[in-house]
């Protein structure tokens, strides 16, 4: 016979990024929420704790944080004519499930995208012509500003205790930071990851050609971090305290009126 | 697991050579075992010894792999100079 579980007000269908930060959206406006997940449950203490978490067999060799293969796959070929097989071992891409999914194991680059992508279309016909775009290329312009988009950027950073050095703050330019970004309106949360030693002399020989040099927005906490009560959801906490593993999960276990099933 | 251990070294050569070359004549759903031989071959030496292989991380010693220990954060900055601590293993012995 069929379980019949109690009734919700929201399902949400997997809880990586997406689906977890909308969850705690959801249950701060005090409704209940059932969230099926298909991969494993996952917890920040104990599954990405030291020493376990580095083991590199376990997972960077047998990729015990991403799908499996031989549960779920893609087929592919490389050419029209080559039959397309399955996917058996995982490589040039890393798809993921469980919970926080490609959150928990991502490189935590946290580009912000420039102004000028948000109307790309319109900037390619004013600086190129209207008439260098293709007949059914789909480039567009997209609905919203960076500017509508900016406080919730700002948002995300300090959920995620991302590391880095502003470079545009309101419009001011500053020299250490990356000068061609989009006006950002606060400093990151946590100071910008220190240089290895390729990154300091790659940084050295770039600034000796005159150009800039900064370091890059990171997931990876440079500090320990615990995510402020940011204006309205402190949806995800940040676990890595070492600062050797980019492993933010989403936290609405946490929360009450939540079910992961 | 050695292909087999009554083999003097050069026949275990020529064995292997054949089996990675698929001069063995191994049913198809075979295909792959040479390519798991030699991966988990490869992965029995150099992972840690909770895995069974690496004995006393002398695998680690022998490379200058560091093993397991829990943050580097301190030597980050420490440009060019040699890493001073012996390995470590998840479970904690050090080699
Ligand atoms: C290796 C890697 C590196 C990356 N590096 C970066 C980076 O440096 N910077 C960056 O910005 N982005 C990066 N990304 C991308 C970024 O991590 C993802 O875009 C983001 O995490 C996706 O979040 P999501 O919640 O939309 O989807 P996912 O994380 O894919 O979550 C979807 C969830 O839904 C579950 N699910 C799916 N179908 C069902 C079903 N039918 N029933 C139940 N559950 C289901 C899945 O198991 C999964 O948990 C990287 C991604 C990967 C894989």
């Amino acid at each position: 016979m069929a379980k019949q579980n109690p009734k919700k007000d929201v399902v949400v269908i997997g809880l990586g990024w997406t689906g977890a930060i909308l969850s705690m959206e959801l249950a701060q406006e005090g409704l209940e929420i059932l969230a099926p997940e298909c991969g494993d449950d996952r917890n920040t203490v104990s599954d990405f704790q030291y020493p376990d978490i580095i083991d590199e067999l376990k997972y960077g060799i047998r990729y015990k944080l991403m799908q499996k293969p031989s549960k779920f796959t893609l087929t592919v070929r490389r050419s029209m004519d080559e039959i397309a097989r399955p996917y058996r071992h995982l490589g040039s891409f890393l798809p993921s499930d469980g919970v926080g999914s490609a959150g928990v194991h991502w490189n935590g680059q946290n580009w912000r995208p420039q102004k000028v992508e948000y109307r790309l279309r319109s900037y390619v016909e004013e600086t190129f012509g209207a008439d260098v775009i293709p007949e059914g290329m789909t480039i567009q312009d997209w609905s919203i500003t960076y500017e509508e988009q900016e406080p919730y950027f700002d948002q995300f950073e300090k959920v995620a205790g991302i590391s880095g050095k502003v470079g545009n703050l309101n419009g001011e330019i500053i020299e250490s930071g990356n000068p061609f970004e989009a006006p950002r309106s606060s400093e990151y949360p946590l100071p910008p990851l220190p240089h290895t030693y390729d990154a300091e002399l790659f940084r050295q020989a770039a600034k000796a050609k005159g150009l800039h040099p900064f370091p890059r927005p990171a997931g990876n906490a440079s500090k320990a971090y615990t995510p402020m009560a940011c204006s309205s959801n402190p949806a995800i906490s940040a676990a890595s305290a070492s600062g050797s593993v980019a492993s933010t999960i989403p936290s609405p276990h946490r929360r009450p009126a939540f079910w992961t099933r | 697991m050695t292909p087999s251990r009554r083999l003097t070294p050069r026949p275990q050569d020529e064995a292997l050579t054949a089996l990675e070359a698929g001069k063995v004549g191994l049913p198809p759903q075979l295909r792959d075992f040479f390519y798991f031989l030699l991966q988990n071959t490869k992965e029995g030496y150099f992972a840690d010894p909770k895995y069974g292989g690496n004995h006393g991380m002398q695998a680690w010693v022998h490379i200058g792999f560091p093993g397991a220990h829990g943050s580097y954060a301190e030597w980050v900055n420490n440009y060019n100079a040699d890493y001073p601590l012996s390995p470590v293993s998840i479970s904690g012995e050090r080699a």
